[in-house]
C-alpha cells in the first residue's frame, strides 16, 4: 500500500509536488517542535518546470529530502521560508518549499516544510546538550567559522538572522565528521527551542517565549558558544563532569541559571569559555563573539576579518574590583545588573527586599562601580523614591528595574519579556487564564509605555506597539482583545479557533473554505467565534464599525451579523470564486433567531425567506446585502416609529375608556336615574293632560 | 328657607285643605322613601314622586269636579280602589327607577366593553405586527415611576 502523502504546495509560487512518508520518522532530523519525515519529490517534477519559475527555484535538488511537520502553535516563520528557500543550501539547511498537509493519523493540518537531508546518513553534532562528542581542533572550528560566516553574511543582506544556532542544531556534512552545515531556523518563531546559554545575556534573562526575534549580533553570540561547545566537545556547563546519559531538565536549568548570573556578574567570556583549552586566536574569537554589549561584540566585518586571519579589537575582560559583592537569593551580586535580575526573578519578596527601609543606601555602600558609566546611581534611588500612594509596589518594582538596567528585559510579575517577544509570549499566554490576566495588566499599568520612555531611542521604534496593545488588549469587544493582538503581533500564526482546530489557516481568505469543510464534517460547530473574527478582524482592513458596538458578553444575536459581514468579506476579496453553501445554510437556519434588527415581523420573515433562497447559491455577500439593507432598515424604522405612536394613542383611549367605565358603569350612573326622571315626568305630564280632557 | 318653605305649605294647605288631605295621604310613601333614602341619592325618590302624583291625580280631578270639600275627599279615601291606585303607582315608580338603572347600566357597561375589546384588539394586531417593542414608549409615558426616575417628578 503506497502510504504517503502527496502534497501540492502552493501552487502559484512553484506548481511542485512532493510526497512525505508519515511511516518514515527521520528522528535524527527533529526539530525542537517539529518531527521529520522522509520525502521526494513527485517523479517528473524534479526537473526544471519551464520560464513561469523564479530563477532561484529552478535550482536542481541532488540530495534526498526530508519534511519537518510543525504543529500550527509554533508558529513556523513563514516570511523567512519565503525568502529563504532560495538560497544556496550548502552550508545551512534551508527550506525548499512548504505547504499545508493533512495528516493521516489524526486527520488535522499541519505545516510541513521541505529540506535537503544534510547528507545520506545525517548525524547531529551534539544530539542532546549534555552528550559529549569529538572535540574539534582549531583548524575544524575555523572551517565551521569559515563556512557559517556567508550563511550569516546572506541572511543580514535579507534583514533575516538564524536564531538557532547551537551545537544541537549542527549536522556533519560527511561520513569522516570534518565538516558540518547549520541546522534549519524556520520551523518554529516562538524561540523557546533555543537554551539560555547560547542566548545574549538580555534574552537569557527573558521568559523562554518572550526572547522575540533575533537579530545578527545574536547569532554571533550563539555562533561564540556554539564554537566554546565545539572546541571543547561538549557542554560547558557539564565541563567537570564525564556525562554518558542525559540529565534531567531541572539539573539542566539549575546550571543555566546559575551560568547565567556568573555571566551577569564576571561576564560571558569569563563565565563560558576562558577556561578552555584553545589556541590563543580561537581564545579571541570567544573573546569577540562573547562580548556582552552588543555594540562591543563583533560584527560581521570583525569576523569576516577573523576569519582571514586577522585579529580585530576585542575589549578586555571587565572584572569587579569587589569581587565577594552582595549575598541575594544564594547568589553573590557584584553588579546592580544581577542583584536587580535576583529580586525581580522572586518578585513577591523582591517587593519587601527593595522597599525595605535603607536599601538604597546599602545599594551605594555595598556596591561601589556598579555599571557606573551606564547607570547614574542617584536616578536609581529617585525611581526608588518616586513611589505615589497609588502605585502597585509591583509597578514601582518593574519600573525601578528598568531604571537600573535598561538593556534587560521588561519584568513585570513573572513576566519577563523583550520587546520584540511580547507576541510569542501572547501564543503562549493564551493557555493560562491567570496569565492573560498578568499580561494584561501588563499593558493597563503601563509597563511597555515606561519602558519606552527610559530611552528616547525607542519612541519611533516601539511607540506604534505601545498603543496597539492599548488599543487591543484592553478591548473587549467582539473580534477585538488580546486575541487580536495575538494575531497582529504574529502575522504568520494560523487562527487558534477551536471550530479549527483541525486545520492550519494561515490567511484569512482561506478561512471561509476551511469552515466550509469543517461544517460539511460537524453541523453542529458555532461559526460565531472570537478567535474567528479577532483573526479576519487583524489581517483585513476591516472597518472599525463593525464590530464596534458588539461587545463581547453580547448575545450570539447582535454577533451573527457581525461575522456573516466578516464571512461574506474574507469570501468576496478571496480569489478562489467557489461557493460555500454549507457555510451560507448554517447562516440561513439561524436567521430566524438572529436577525434582530428588523422589527415588523411579516418584513423579516420575507427577508428571511429570500435571504434563505440566495443562501442556496453558496455566496454570502448577496445574502448579506438582503439582510443588511439600509433602505430596508429604514422603511422599517419608519413605518415601527408610527405604529409606536398609533399604540400610545389606544394606550391614551383605554385609559379614558377606563375612565368612562369607573364614571358610567357604576349602578349609581347618572344615566340611570336620569332616563327614569324623564320618563316617570313624561308620564306624569300625560297623566295630567289625558285627566284634564277628562 | 326650610321654615320659609314650610310655612308657605302650611298657609297653601290651610287655603285648600281638601286637596291638602288628598295629597297628604296619598304621598306618604314618597315621603317614606325621601325619609329613608341617603341625601345624595334622591333620584328614586324624584321618581317615585312623579308616579305617586301620576296616581294622585285622577282622584284630584274628581275631587275638583264633585265639590273642593272635606267630605268629599273622605268620601273618595273611603274607597280602597283610591289607596290602591296612589299607592301603587307610588310602588310602580319604585319598580321603574330600579328596573331603568339596571337597564341603562348594562347597556353601558356592554357598550365601554365592547370599545375596550375593540382598542385591544387593535393593539394586539399591532404588537403581532411589531413584537412587544412596540410597547416600550407606552409603558414608559405610562410609568409614572419612570418618569420620576427620569427627574420630572411633581415632588
Amino acid at each position: 500500500m503506497d502510504n504517503t502523502l502527496k502534497i501540492s504546495f502552493s501552487g502559484n509560487e512553484t506548481d511542485r509536488e512532493f510526497a512525505i512518508s508519515p511511516d518514515r520518522p527521520l528522528t535524527k532530523l527533529d526539530a525542537a517542535s517539529a518531527k521529520a519525515y522522509e520525502a521526494n519529490m513527485r517523479a517528473g517534477e524534479a526537473q526544471d518546470k519551464g520560464p513561469a519559475q523564479p530563477a532561484t527555484q529552478k535550482q536542481s535538488i541532488n540530495q534526498k529530502l526530508f519534511a519537518l511537520v510543525c504543529a500550527k502553535e509554533v508558529c513556523p516563520k513563514l516570511n523567512m521560508i519565503r525568502v529563504t528557500k532560495g538560497f544556496e543550501k550548502k552550508n545551512m539547511m534551508h527550506p525548499v518549499d512548504w505547504g499545508v498537509i493533512i495528516w493521516p493519523a489524526d486527520g488535522k493540518e499541519y505545516i510541513a516544510i521541505i529540506f535537503e537531508q544534510p547528507s545520506d546518513a545525517p548525524e547531529k553534532v551534539m544530539e542532546w546538550l549534555e552528550k559529549p562528542f569529538t572535540p574539534f581542533n582549531d583548524e575544524n572550528i575555523t572551517s565551521f567559522i569559515k563556512g557559517t560566516l556567508p550563511v550569516l553574511q546572506k541572511l543580514h543582506s535579507a534583514r533575516l538572522s538564524h536564531g538557532n544556532i547551537r551545537p544541537t542544531n549542527l549536522y556533519y556534512k560527511d561520513r569522516d565528521k570534518r565538516s558540518v552545515v547549520l541546522g534549519e531556523a524556520v520551523s518554529s518563531s516562538l524561540g523557546d527551542e533555543q537554551n539560555a546559554i547560547f542566548e545574549p545575556i538580555e534574552r537569557a534573562m527573558a521568559n523562554p517565549y518572550g526572547k522575540g526575534k533575533t537579530t545578527i549580533k545574536d547569532d554571533l553570540y550563539s555562533l561564540g558558544v556554539t564554537a566554546a561547545f565545539l572546541a571543547l566537545g561538549q557542554n560547558p556547563l557539564f565541563a567537570d563532569q564525564s556525562l554518558t546519559s542525559s540529565v534531567s531538565v531541572d539539573a539542566l536549568d539549575a546550571r543555566t541559571h546559575k551560568h547565567l548570573y556568573q555571566r551577569i556578574n564576571f561576564g560571558s567570556f569569563f563565565a563560558t569559555a576562558s577556561r578552555i583549552k584553545v589556541s590563543p586566536r580561537i581564545i579571541y574569537l570567544f573573546r569577540g563573539l562573547l562580548e556582552d554589549n552588543p555594540e562591543d561584540r563583533w560584527g560581521l566585518e570583525e569576523l569576516e576579518a577573523w576569519a582571514t586571519g586577522k585579529i580585530p579589537h576585542v575589549n578586555q575582560p571587565n572584572i569587579h574590583k569587589n569581587d565577594k559583592g552582595v549575598m541575594y537569593k544564594e547568589y553573590s551580586h557584584t553588579n546592580l545588573k544581577s542583584l536587580t535580575h535576583a529580586i525581580t526573578e522572586d518578585y513577591v519578596d523582591g517587593i519587601s527586599k527593595l522597599f525595605s527601609g535603607g536599601f538604597d543606601t546599602f545599594i551605594k555602600a555595598r556596591i561601589i562601580d556598579a555599571d557606573s558609566d551606564t547607570i547614574s546611581l542617584d536616578k536609581i534611588v529617585g525611581a526608588l523614591r518616586s513611589s505615589t500612594g497609588s502605585m502597585k509596589s509591583d509597578v514601582h518594582l518593574a519600573r525601578v528595574a528598568m531604571t537600573i538596567d535598561k538593556r534587560a528585559p521588561i519584568r513585570y510579575k513573572r513576566i519577563s519579556v523583550m520587546p520584540h517577544g511580547i507576541g510569542t509570549l501572547t501564543i503562549k499566554s493564551l493557555n493560562d487564564d491567570e496569565d492573560v490576566e498578568r499580561l494584561c495588566e501588563f499593558v493597563q499599568n503601563d509597563i511597555f509605555s515606561f519602558w519606552i520612555q527610559q530611552d528616547e531611542k525607542r519612541q519611533d521604534q516601539h511607540i506604534k506597539m505601545a498603543s496597539l496593545l492599548k488599543k487591543h488588549f484592553l478591548k473587549q469587544a467582539f473580534s477585538e482583545g488580546i486575541e487580536k493582538g495575538l494575531y497582529i503581533l504574529n502575522p504568520n500564526l494560523a487562527c487558534l479557533s477551536e471550530v479549527l482546530q483541525n486545520y492550519c489557516v494561515t490567511r484569512p481568505t482561506n478561512i471561509v473554505y476551511k469552515l466550509e469543510e469543517a461544517l460539511k464534517k460537524d453541523k453542529k460547530i458555532d461559526l460565531i467565534d472570537q478567535h474567528i473574527a479577532a483573526f479576519i478582524s487583524a489581517h483585513m482592513n476591516i472597518p472599525q464599525s463593525w464590530s464596534a458596538e458588539v461587545q463581547l458578553d453580547d448575545k450570539d444575536e447582535k454577533k451573527f451579523l457581525t461575522m456573516l459581514r466578516f464571512l461574506s468579506f474574507t469570501q468576496e476579496t478571496s480569489s478562489n470564486n467557489d461557493p460555500v453553501p454549507t457555510v451560507c445554510d448554517w447562516f440561513a437556519r439561524r436567521l430566524d433567531k438572529n436577525i434582530i434588527h428588523f422589527k415588523s415581523k411579516d418584513r423579516k420573515k420575507q427577508l428571511i425567506k429570500k435571504a434563505q433562497k440566495i443562501a442556496k447559491k453558496g455566496v454570502l455577500k448577496p445574502m448579506l446585502e438582503t439582510l443588511d439593507s439600509a433602505e430596508e432598515k429604514a422603511l422599517d424604522q419608519q413605518e415601527f416609529n408610527e405604529a409606536q405612536k398609533k399604540y400610545v394613542d389606544l394606550e391614551k383611549k383605554i385609559i379614558l375608556t377606563n375612565k368612562d367605565q369607573i364614571k358610567y358603569a357604576s349602578k349609581n350612573n347618572p344615566f340611570g336615574w336620569q332616563v327614569a326622571n324623564f320618563v316617570s315626568f313624561a308620564l306624569l305630564v300625560m297623566t295630567i293632560i289625558m285627566v284634564m280632557k277628562g | 328657607m326650610y321654615y320659609f318653605v314650610l310655612i308657605m305649605i302650611g298657609s297653601v294647605s290651610a287655603v285648600f285643605l281638601p286637596s291638602a288631605v288628598l295629597i297628604g295621604c296619598g304621598i306618604l310613601p314618597t315621603i317614606a322613601v325621601f325619609m329613608v333614602a341617603e341625601k345624595q341619592n334622591t333620584a328614586q325618590g324624584i321618581v317615585m314622586f312623579n308616579f305617586n302624583i301620576i296616581g294622585i291625580s285622577p282622584h284630584l280631578f274628581t275631587l275638583w269636579s264633585q265639590g273642593h270639600t272635606l267630605p268629599n275627599v273622605i268620601n273618595i279615601l273611603h274607597d280602597p280602589a283610591t289607596w290602591t291606585v296612589m299607592y301603587g303607582s307610588a310602588f310602580l315608580g319604585w319598580g321603574f327607577y330600579i328596573f331603568m338603572t339596571f337597564i341603562i347600566h348594562n347597556v353601558i357597561v356592554l357598550l365601554i366593553e365592547n370599545k375596550m375589546n375593540s382598542i385591544k384588539k387593535q393593539q394586539k394586531s399591532i404588537i403581532s405586527k411589531w413584537g412587544s417593542e412596540v410597547k416600550a414608549a407606552a409603558t414608559q409615558k405610562n410609568d409614572p415611576q419612570a418618569v420620576a426616575t427620569n427627574g420630572f417628578s411633581n415632588g
